[in-house]
């Protein structure tokens, strides 16, 4: 009975982890974004990723995906009844809950990002622009490589901080590994067995992205020597 | 991510119509009336019953295990048609849903240690500790005649045992058949009883009229519909054998 409720739990990492990868990416754009608006020389757009990042960053993880998920359909649904169209507005859980992981931790890497940029040596950028490069390949070829080595050990911190957040969705009926885990624990009468087990995978997934990160920053750090000699 | 049933609306003015099957949801974490087995399939009292109604009534339902939290704000909404999940039926949920016709009148007691030798009234726990789980009618019925107990709430149905074999609760109350199935046929409820008075809803509101499908008030046609299957099921003995089969003891 164990090995099949626990191939029930584990089975849903796969959905924990899609989940998690697609709130990773949606938080990197957004943040990355986010955090040029934050150096921008225009102060209207310095002040509104100034306030958005407070906001997201002021309010509970487990509110922003209820609101999401409850208030803001229902709100939507109002307004459309109020003008008069026949239909409705409807987030499934996995959009929502990935939606909304990207959007709290958009807010967190927009600060990994920030500081990271700040640090690489102004007079690299001055110097590309003096030579007229343009200023996408300045992104690519001289920010970028910088920036992912800079920022990659605050990534790396909201990566973690993320992958257990996921389980903030099973709230909203999503069927992850702590979705899973519950069932079983209620089922059996054996919480602490199936809640060990899910404490066991996202251990799992810390512990080898952590192993990941590590040879990619050493890699990182390599490349950006090698080029510079 | 985000699916917009509008322009599938619309779509719909122009094609006829597509029966799409009905959602319906329950919180999986109650056996025996509704919990997951070892494949991750619903199972339990109340899975088997709609299953019937379903099929009496010629219904296309796709049952779904949801949390438990967003199954009345879901209903509403318009996410789900339909919830079984051992909803009590009060004069409080009506206003908001309907109801189909009532298919249980659940009995509640209270559980405790073997020769704790309590006596189950507002003085005979006073200032003893209660656990319930948070939102149930035994959680109204015990907030309300106990005043002098501390009453404890778990958001589970199974958090309130651990604290009875912790020794942190003395006495817990909820539904006898999840008692017995839950707790008192496992080895750690071995040295446990149920204590007290079988309660229902006659002796108090708080324990709700009995147990009922809920169903979006707009949708009436569907109430008459799992009403049908529900009479159908009385009379060919199948809801006689489902009690038979969960509540025999």
């Amino acid at each position: 009975m164990f090995f099949n409720y626990a191939l029930t739990i584990l089975a849903a990492g796969g959905l924990t982890l899609v989940l998690a990868v697609g709130a990773l990416v949606l938080a990197s754009i957004m943040g990355l974004a986010l955090a040029f608006a934050k150096l921008s020389r225009r102060p209207w757009l310095r002040r509104l990723a100034q306030a958005y990042t407070f906001i997201i960053r002021g309010i509970p993880d487990l509110v922003l995906i209820l609101l999401a998920f409850y208030s803001l359909p229902a709100l939507l649904n109002q307004l459309i009844a109020a003008v008069g169209i026949n239909g409705r507005v409807e987030f499934p859980p996995f959009g929502a809950g990935m939606v909304t992981l990207g959007v709290i931790f958009s807010a967190y890497m927009t600060e990994t990002f920030k500081s990271g940029l700040m640090n690489i040596p102004r007079g690299q950028l001055e110097a590309a622009h003096a030579f007229g490069i343009h200023p996408v390949r300045i992104f690519w070829r001289i920010t970028l490589p910088q920036l992912a080595q800079l920022a990659l050990p605050g990534f790396t911190n909201n990566w973690l901080v993320l992958v257990k957040a996921t389980a903030l969705v099973s709230l909203i009926g999503l069927q992850d590994v702590m979705f899973r885990a519950k069932g079983a624990a209620e089922a059996t009468g054996q919480p602490f067995t199936y809640y060990l087990l899910a404490g066991g995978f996202y251990l799992a997934v810390t512990l080898v992205s952590t192993g990941g990160l590590m040879v990619l920053a050493r890699r990182l750090e390599k490349t950006i020597h090698a080029g510079r000699t | 991510m985000l699916r917009l049933n509008l322009a599938f609306a619309l779509a719909l003015i122009a094609a006829p119509a597509v029966a799409a099957p009905l959602n319906i949801a329950t919180d999986a974490t109650f056996p025996p009336f509704e919990s997951i087995d070892e494949n991750g399939k619903l199972v339990g009292y109340d899975i088997e019953l709609m299953e019937a109604i379903c099929k009496a009534a010629a219904l296309d339902c796709n049952i779904a295990n949801a949390a438990w939290d967003g199954m009345i704000p879901g209903l509403l909404d318009g996410k789900y048609d339909a919830l079984i999940s051992q909803l009590t039926v009060t004069e409080k949920r009506r206003n908001v849903m309907a109801f189909s016709d009532i298919y249980e009148h659940p009995v509640f007691r209270f559980v405790a240690k073997k020769d704790a030798g309590l006596e189950i009234s507002p003085e005979g726990l006073a200032g003893k500790t209660i656990a319930v789980q948070t939102g149930t009618p035994m959680d109204a019925y015990v907030t309300k005649y106990y005043p002098n107990s501390t009453i404890k709430r778990y958001d589970t149905g199974s958090a309130p045992y651990l604290e009875l074999t912790g020794g942190r609760a003395d006495v817990h109350i909820s539904y006898q058949a999840q008692i017995i199935q839950a707790f008192l046929k496992s080895d750690s409820g071995k040295d446990f009883e149920l204590v007290g008075p079988e309660l229902t809803g006659k002796d108090a509101p708080e324990f709700g009229e009995g147990v009922a499908i809920a169903i979006n008030k707009k949708n009436t046609e569907l109430v008459e519909k799992i009403n049908g299957g529900l009479a159908k099921l009385r009379e060919d003995g199948t809801l006689e054998a489902l009690n038979q089969k969960y509540f025999a003891q």
